[in-house]
């Protein structure tokens, strides 16, 4: 129902994974003195520090006492430090729900709007009175043209889920499309079973 | 690292690694955040704040050869193929696919039961067959596990009637594909 970042989440886990198993790699070879050789049969040209050397020498210490590298090392830490609040404001499980629907959007002859949430409240109403189902909750995304609706319905371990399929997609869906005046462009539903066991049609003797 | 999803994708899905995405979020922004208060402490005093000095001089005391930075790069070698097996393993489903009813008045269907209703819907059945005592099931979208107690001796008879009973059950529901049943029954002592 509600949408993560998934596709985001796996990119940047990925880019960074590769980068610290690069870097520890690296550091590996460096620490173990196996930088040198390997270079050198490459022929790069680039003679790694002896792994006897410090790990910051002068020049380090000397380039820190600088302004302008202060000033780019604190840019560099606020773009590090905002892309890590973006990306933690984008785990945020998000509906990403319609904006109002135009149903006319001519101003000369009238514009007609309706909040998704009106509709989905409706839709939620109609199939909790569904047989078995005892939450229902839906999501209007799209427009008005070309309407997605997505249901997340909680029925009980005794409910006919083809039947309940059935009715969702005869009635539910195609109240939706008379109230827009338009076909569904896309019915999604997600089952779910109470934990509740149903007595219903149940007889104990 | 901004999301542009705003529109329906199918309900069938691998995990979003919401965990490990968060963690390393916090990370950065703790990074970024530290670094930035020192350096603009530096900025504002012309001298790095006596916290970080310490600190600092130790590390750049240590040798490349140092056991310490030997530690810190197998640490990031292990973090680094960690957070890779993160973005690159797929995952398993949390759902499995129904059939249901397709055209009119709908263009597009899609229709999925989640692996937790399909344990529900198979231990709900499970306990309707005679003489189970008690059930509690298990589903990752190709194979649903049922642990049975019973207080009869016909073990296998009762695992036989209710694997069949669920199967029967599951298939009707339309699941696509439909689960292998598996039964482990435990006979309650008398």
């Amino acid at each position: 129902m509600r949408q993560t970042a998934s596709r985001l989440n796996r990119t940047w886990l990925t880019i960074i994974g590769a980068l610290l198993l690069l870097a520890g790699v690296a550091g590996l070879l460096l620490s173990t003195g196996q930088a040198a050789p390997l270079l050198g049969a490459t022929g790069l040209g680039w003679t790694p520090p002896a792994s006897d050397r410090r790990l910051f020498g002068g020049a380090t210490a000397s380039a820190l006492g600088l302004t302008w590298v202060v000033l780019l090392i604190t840019l560099v830490a606020v773009v590090v430090g905002l892309l890590g609040l973006l990306w933690l404001l984008a785990q945020i499980p998000r509906a990403n729900a319609a904006k109002p629907l135009r149903l006319h959007d001519d101003a000369r002859t009238g514009l007609t709007r309706v909040e998704a949430d009106v509709l989905t409240r409706a839709v939620e109403a109609q199939v909790e009175r569904l047989p078995g189902v005892s939450n229902a909750s839906a999501v209007l995304r799209g427009s008005a043209e070309h309407p997605d609706l997505t249901l997340r319905v909680t029925a009980d371990d005794r409910t006919d889920v083809p039947r309940l399929l059935e009715r969702l997609h005869h009635e539910v869906a195609a109240d939706v499309g008379d109230a827009l005046d338009t076909r569904l462009h896309r019915l999604g539903v997600q089952v779910e079973i109470s934990a509740d066991k149903s007595s219903a049609g149940q007889i104990t003797v | 690292m901004s999301r542009t999803d705003a529109r329906s994708r199918r309900l069938r899905r691998r995990p979003s690694r919401t965990v490990p995405a968060t963690i390393v979020a916090v990370v950065l922004l703790a990074l970024g955040v530290l670094t930035a208060v020192v350096t603009i402490s530096r900025l504002a005093t012309g001298s790095w704040p006596t916290q970080v000095t310490g600190p600092a001089t130790t590390v750049g005391a240590l040798t490349w050869a140092s056991s310490a930075l030997l530690t810190a790069a197998v640490v990031a070698v292990v973090l680094g193929l960690v957070l890779l097996v993160a973005g690159l393993k797929p995952g398993g489903y949390r759902s499995t696919v129904l059939h249901g009813p397709v055209g009119d008045p709908v263009e597009q269907t899609d229709y999925v039961i989640s692996n937790a209703a399909v344990a529900r819907l198979a231990a709900g059945q499970a306990d309707l067959v005679d003489g189970v005592d008690k059930v509690s099931a298990s589903a990752d979208g190709r194979r649903v596990r049922l642990q049975l107690t019973t207080s009869s001796r016909q073990t296998a008879e009762i695992r036989d009637r209710v694997v069949r009973g669920v199967t029967e059950s599951l298939t009707a529901t339309g699941l696509d594909p439909a689960p292998r049943v598996s039964a482990t029954v435990r006979t309650k002592d008398l």
